[in-house]
Order: structure tokens, then sequence, then C-alpha cells
């Protein structure tokens, strides 16, 4: 892509699974903030292939109906296919012209603990959310919803409901959409940066389809029905295989530099 | 960015069968970026701690030996082994290895066609904003039949053919 379009400046394909498109977001935020390049094309496409649906089924993680995101009756996830381009820019760049909405914090983090499973009390993924607030400058109670990677899978909705607990005391909404487009796996991450910058313009928090009941280890704050609320910050979370965390703060307006 | 050391190991070197318990699902390109970081990270300070570590893994084409053998056993017996599927993900590298050394800071991998080395260390720079320490890891092992093809069609593999080449790197 770099050589048909003839950009010239630095490029990188992050191949770190299911957090890969969200870890680029974040290399493209770090290299504006530290003026090594004023504008950066992210983004990322998944579309199937046998290998992955083959191999996704041997790990039994997929589910046999639509997937429910933190339900108390998930049974896995459901493979999707899309793609997703954001174009950043040093907010600097253009003051007068409106962005959908800018990328004020990110944080990475490893949990170094199974090659598929995440840390049962997510702890990476409460790094990675604390560092990403930390580069924002945000107090937690400032993220009014946590739009998380949430892939209908037990083991992996659970351990990001507990990190999300630890970090948010006020109980923000949380919303996984996963359940209305499947998990676009690399993809996910700008995939659904775009649909919570769009929520964000409209002041909406987007719903869970298809959650139906509460499970007793989850205390989140979840609905299955568009919520309309005034929001100036959102987080977005990934989590991947090899224990790769990556969230990424999205704000309506530019912070002062 | 300032090196602080760096550890090279060859596939010829590393016998799977050799190592303890823990390497017993592990592919080589999984072994040998694992003992090349070992190495490299005698070499962090005693203050530091692996949570101030950011990891790249830069690999021209991740487990293709993985994936070939997922593809030809499922091929032949119609049943889709697990453990070669997990392996077979160009992140297992990193995900292996980070584990075994108790990384936990920010970490990556890399594939990006001829520029693979290039983005990693555009990548290691980058990540140096979050962390005071990084390591980088080179690595690309194929199976002996494929190597004439790759070597063909992706000359710019050769000199990091079957080994893995690990850097530790600081701020300046």
């Amino acid at each position: 892509m770099a050589e048909h379009f003839r950009i010239r400046g630095p490029m990188a394909l992050t191949t770190s699974s299911c957090s890969a498109s969200l870890q680029a977001l974040a290399t493209a935020f770090l290299w504006i903030r530290a003026k090594k390049v004023r504008r950066c094309i992210v983004g990322t496409t998944e579309i199937h292939a046998d290998l992955t649906r083959v191999g996704f089924g041997s790990l039994r993680l997929l589910s046999k109906n639509i997937c429910s995101p933190f339900d108390k009756n998930r049974a896995g996830i459901n493979l999707g296919e899309g793609s997703a381009f954001l174009c950043l820019e040093d907010a600097g760049l253009r003051p007068q012209t409106a962005g959908w909405g800018y990328l004020s914090g990110a944080g990475l983090s490893t949990d170094a603990y199974h090659a598929t499973s995440p840390h049962p009390e997510g702890k990476g993924s409460q790094e990675a959310m604390r560092m990403a607030l930390e580069s924002a400058k945000l107090d937690p109670k400032k993220i009014g919803w946590v739009y998380a990677h949430g892939t209908g899978s037990p083991a992996n909705d659970l351990a990001e409901a507990k990190a999300i607990s630890q970090v948010f005391s006020h109980k923000p909404w949380v919303s996984s959409t996963k359940s209305s487009h499947g998990h676009t796996l690399a993809a996910s991450g700008a995939l659904e940066s775009v649909l919570g910058l769009l929520a964000m313009k409209r002041n909406e928090i987007l719903p869970t389809h298809n959650y139906k009941e509460t499970d007793p280890q989850i205390s989140l704050r979840i609905t299955s029905e568009k919520v309309a609320q005034p929001l100036d910050h959102f987080l977005k979370n990934s989590l991947g295989f090899g224990g790769i965390n990556a969230s990424v703060i999205f704000s309506k307006t530019a912070r002062p530099s | 960015m300032k090196l602080l050391a760096e550890a090279k190991i060859a596939a010829e070197n590393v016998n799977l069968q050799e190592l303890d318990a823990s390497y017993r699902k592990a592919t080589l390109n999984m072994a040998m970026v694992t003992l090349s970081c070992e190495q490299a990270l005698r070499h962090l300070p005693e203050d530091a701690n692996k949570s101030q570590v950011s990891f790249v893994v830069a690999t021209h084409f991740g487990e293709v030996s993985s994936t070939l053998e997922f593809l030809s056993t499922y091929h032949e017996t119609q049943t889709p082994r697990p453990i070669l599927f997990q392996n077979s993900l160009h992140n297992s590298t990193l995900g292996f290895a980070s584990l075994q050394l108790g990384l936990t800071g920010p970490a990556m991998t890399v594939s990006c066609d001829r520029a693979t080395p290039h983005a990693a260390m555009n990548l290691a720079e980058t990540l140096l904003e979050l962390t005071p320490y990084v390591l980088v890891c080179f690595v690309d092992h194929l199976p002996a039949p494929l190597v004439p093809y790759y070597l063909e069609n992706f000359p710019f593999v050769e000199s990091y053919l079957n080994k893995a080449r690990c850097q530790l790197y600081s701020r300046a």
C-alpha cells in the first residue's frame, strides 16, 4: 500500500493478533506526538480463511449461536470480516477543521501468563488501561464509556470485566458490538474505533446486542439498547492471543498542548 | 537509542529435545527468540524490572513451519490440531517468549515484507517513549524444502534466515 500510494514516511505492519490495529493506532499516536510524522494512515483488513475458521474451531472458541458478550450464557465467539482505515493528524495542523474525534492516550502491555488465555484477573489489560489514562492525563471518572474487546468467550469476557471493574470504580457504560458484526480479529480495534467515534459524535453508547442475562461474576453496566448520553471520552480495548493488550482513549475535543 | 547488548543464536545450535520441559510446545522460532533474548536481558541494569522493557519481534514470514505442519496434518487427517494452529500465528513467538522471560511491558510483532528490519527499529525507537528499555529480536526460520522458493522470491530474507538476533537498547 505504501508503494501504491507513494507514501515515503515511516511505515509498519504489526501482526500482533487481535490487538494489531489498536497497537497500530497507538503507534501512530506516538509518532505524531513525537513529531516524527504529522499525518498517519492506520487501518486493517481481515478476511475469512479456512485456516482461521478451522483453527479457532480446534481451540473450541466458536459459538454455534449469535455470540452474547458478557452474558451469563455466552458460549464463544463469531468470526467476522471487516476493514477500517483512519487518518490521524496532528491536531495543530488544521485547527479550524473539526475531526471525528481526538486520540488522546494509548497504553500497551503483555500478560506473560498463557499462550491463548488472558490473565484471569485481567492484570495486563488493567495495566494497558491505566497507561492509556496516564498518557491522556485523564482521571478514570472522566471515561463515560468503555468499548470493550468483549469477544463472547467465557474466559476472555470475565478477565476483561474484572480488569474494567478494577480500573473504573464509577461504573461507566460498557459495550461490545461483536454480537452485531462478529470478531474481526486484527481489524477489530480499528473497526470498533470508527464505530465508537461515530457514536461519540452522536452522544450515544452503542448497545451489546444479544445481552440478556447478567453473569453474577460480572459487575458491569451493560446495555442491550442504545443509550443517549453526553460523551466526552471513551476508552477502547483490545486483548489478543499471546497476552497482548492495547487500550486507546478517544476524546471529543483536543487536549490543549 | 543506546545499544546495551546483542545476542545471536543459529537454528543449527538449538536442539528442542534438549531444552527443559517449558519448551515442550515450542517451535524453533520461539526457542531461538527466547534463548537469544535471555542472553541479552542479562545486561539489563539490576535496578530495572521487566515491566520496563518493551519487546519487538521482527519476522518476515512468521511461523511458516507450524503453518505448514498444521495445514499438512489437517489435509491428511481432516482433524485440526489446536497446538499447531496456536503456534502458527505470527504473534505466538512473541507470546511464548514474553511468557518464558516474564516480560510484561508493551510488545509488538512486526512483519513488513522487505521493510521488516527498518520498521522494527522504528517501532523500537517509538516504544522507548513508553519504557526505558526495548528488546528487538529478528527471527526467521523456514522448513528446508521451502528455502529455495523463498530465496528466489524474497532474497532479502537470506541474511535473517534460520537464526535469531536480539538487541537490547536503552534511551540514549
